[in-house]
């Protein structure tokens, strides 16, 4: 069975727990890696942060950009969900989608090898998670 | 006659290195297997092969082993690697854990110096603890020999703890689906100051004295010591069973969402004299981690629960009813006897005076008698200048039995007067009779003496 170590304790929890069975330390990954489809250009994260069309722009220089609003979506550490979650700002010309469907208003959970997207196809981020 | 084993002598393919301990049951010693691992040895002392309960006892280690093995609790446990018989002894081999301290060992080191163990890693090792418990509980496993040397901590200082936590010294532990081997021939092993009530009452302990114990435990670990710290092992029931642990006060903040006074309360419970009223070791893991912003109970602990508080409400209504019917019956008695003796006063005081008794003149001088007294003028003279109307022989005082007479003397120039009339021979004396000087033709007296009980 696979399992995660956890850093408190060195309990072996099943990949399924998001805590730690013995001490609810939770399993969250440190750094948040976005990669852009088009240009294989990265961008690290292991703060909440709000991105739009500079940032799509300047750090991964994806031509898609011009389809963002000023402020596309943020990326914030839910800690009661134990996730890293993208969540849509309100107004912006083109929809947020996350694997080819609309966020949730409430943010929705980003998986490791997930894709973040304006609209259904346009402005494609990978995600990756980094522990340290 | 146990055989003492020399380094490098091989048994069974292990290499013996040196003895570690020799204790009630067995002697044990690292040694090396055949493929290098350095492995904890066991020889058993007990049980020997003679006995009625060997062959269970061999087939109870298979079974602890698989039950260890086949649940979450394997990571809390040692490993069990085999046991086989040689030279007509029962031998065990489990895994070394080199680089260990046991638990003991880092409360003493706590105690010398409180910070060399930070309170985040005495919180974590409690919560590994106590899931472990839990776990071993889950399996249908009693550990019933709980104390700070049979927890082993080991180095790591990849993790948070700095230490992994190993519960070892499980192979007279026992099941609770299960009759142990050796019960009906040998007791149920436990240390002083970490026993709970049933071991100490010859009952068959069950995970709730485990619980006892991790309160013990974690009042070291986490509050202020050892709650009964006590050298005369004499003294450890009564006080279980008064449940005189102060209440634990916590050497730090619990991380959150876990709560102190949520951990204080539940850590008093688990010295709770009735197992029935203990938290279980669930219960406890929760209150340490914070789970459901308190204890959430399984069905199994609210139902056990709730019957020992009917149990517990109804005998206290019991006694309650008991009491007062007891404290009317004694009001009642107590009335009854009030009254008797009342009525017999009274009724003394209208038949007889008392033993003693006193005549009190009108001004209030008086004159304890209790013993036959001839008064006469030179006696009576205290009572005022009346006094000269006696003889110097008037009367006399008499006692016989609980009663009191007066007599008058022969020969006086004035009578001696009982109640206005002329004492005349030996005349019974009632309290409340007035005694005087007069002369009955006239019936006049002086010198009016009340007799009085003293």
């Amino acid at each position: 069975m696979a399992t995660w170590t956890c850093p408190q304790d060195g309990t072996e929890n099943p990949l399924a727990e998001k805590r730690c069975l013995v001490c609810r330390h939770p399993n969250m990954p440190r750094i948040v890696v976005l990669q852009s489809v088009a240009t294989r250009k990265e961008a690290e994260f292991t703060e909440p942060v709000k991105l739009g069309k500079a940032v799509f722009t300047h750090r991964f220089a994806d031509p898609d950009a011009r389809f963002a609003s000023d402020l596309q979506f943020e990326i914030v550490r839910d800690d009661e969900r134990v996730a890293w979650v993208v969540r849509p700002f309100a107004g912006c010309v083109n929809p947020t989608c996350y694997d080819g469907k609309p966020l949730e208003a409430s943010g929705t959970e980003l998986v490791d090898g997930g894709i973040i997207s304006v609209s259904k196809s346009k402005m494609k981020l990978k995600v990756r998670f980094k522990k340290n | 006659m146990v055989r003492i084993y020399d380094p490098k002598e091989r048994i069974q393919g292990y290499t013996i290195e040196e003895m570690i301990t020799t204790g009630n049951n067995s002697v044990s010693y690292s040694a090396r297997a055949a493929a290098g691992d350095k492995v904890f040895f066991k020889l058993y002392q007990s049980p020997s092969i003679r006995v009625p309960w060997y062959k269970p006892f061999v087939q109870h280690q298979v079974e602890l082993k698989k039950r260890i093995e086949a649940g979450p609790c394997k990571q809390f446990c040692y490993k069990f690697l085999g046991g086989f018989e040689h030279e007509r002894k029962y031998h065990q081999v489990f895994e070394f854990l080199d680089k260990s301290h046991s638990l003991s060992q880092i409360l003493d080191k706590i105690r010398i110096r409180p910070t060399s163990v930070s309170w985040e890693q005495r919180e974590l090792m409690a919560k590994v603890l106590v899931a472990g418990i839990n776990q071993i509980h889950g399996a249908r496993i009693v550990h019933a020999d709980l104390k700070p040397e049979n927890v082993m901590l080991i180095e790591d200082t990849s993790i948070a703890m700095k230490y992994r936590l190993k519960i070892i010294d499980m192979d007279f532990s026992f099941f609770t689906d299960k009759k142990a081997p050796w019960d009906g021939h040998e007791g149920y092993f436990g240390t002083p100051g970490y026993m709970s009530p049933e071991h100490m009452t010859n009952k068959v302990p069950s995970p709730a004295s485990d619980v006892f114990t991790l309160g013990l435990m974690l009042y070291q670990l986490l509050a202020q010591g050892h709650p009964y710290p006590f050298d005369d092992v004499e003294k450890y029931l009564p006080a279980y069973k008064g449940h005189a642990a102060a209440q634990p006060k916590l050497l730090g903040v619990p991380k959150a969402p876990a709560q102190g006074s949520v951990i204080a309360d539940v850590l008093y419970r688990c010295l709770h004299p009735d197992p029935a009223m203990r938290p279980t070791a669930s219960d406890l893991h929760k209150a340490l981690t914070g789970d459901n912003a308190g204890i959430v109970e399984d069905a199994e602990t609210v139902r056990r629960r709730a019957e020992a508080e009917v149990v517990r409400k109804a005998e206290e209504e019991r006694k309650k009813k008991e009491d007062e019917a007891r404290g009317k019956e004694v009001e009642r008695i107590a009335e009854e006897i009030r009254r008797r003796d009342e009525d017999e006063k009274k009724k003394k005081a209208e038949e007889k005076p008392a033993t003693r008794i006193v005549l009190t003149s009108l001004d209030g001088v008086e004159q304890s008698v209790g013993a036959r007294v001839v008064f006469g003028r030179v006696v009576l003279a205290k009572f005022g200048e009346a006094a000269k109307y006696a003889a110097n022989e008037q009367f006399i005082l008499d006692r016989t039995g609980d009663d009191w007479f007066i007599e008058a003397c022969p020969n006086t120039p004035n009578d001696t007067m009982l109640n206005g009339d002329l004492v005349v021979g030996r005349v019974k004396l009632s309290l409340g009779d007035k005694v005087g000087l007069g002369k009955a033709a006239s019936k006049k007296t002086v010198l009016e003496l009340t007799v009085r009980a003293e």
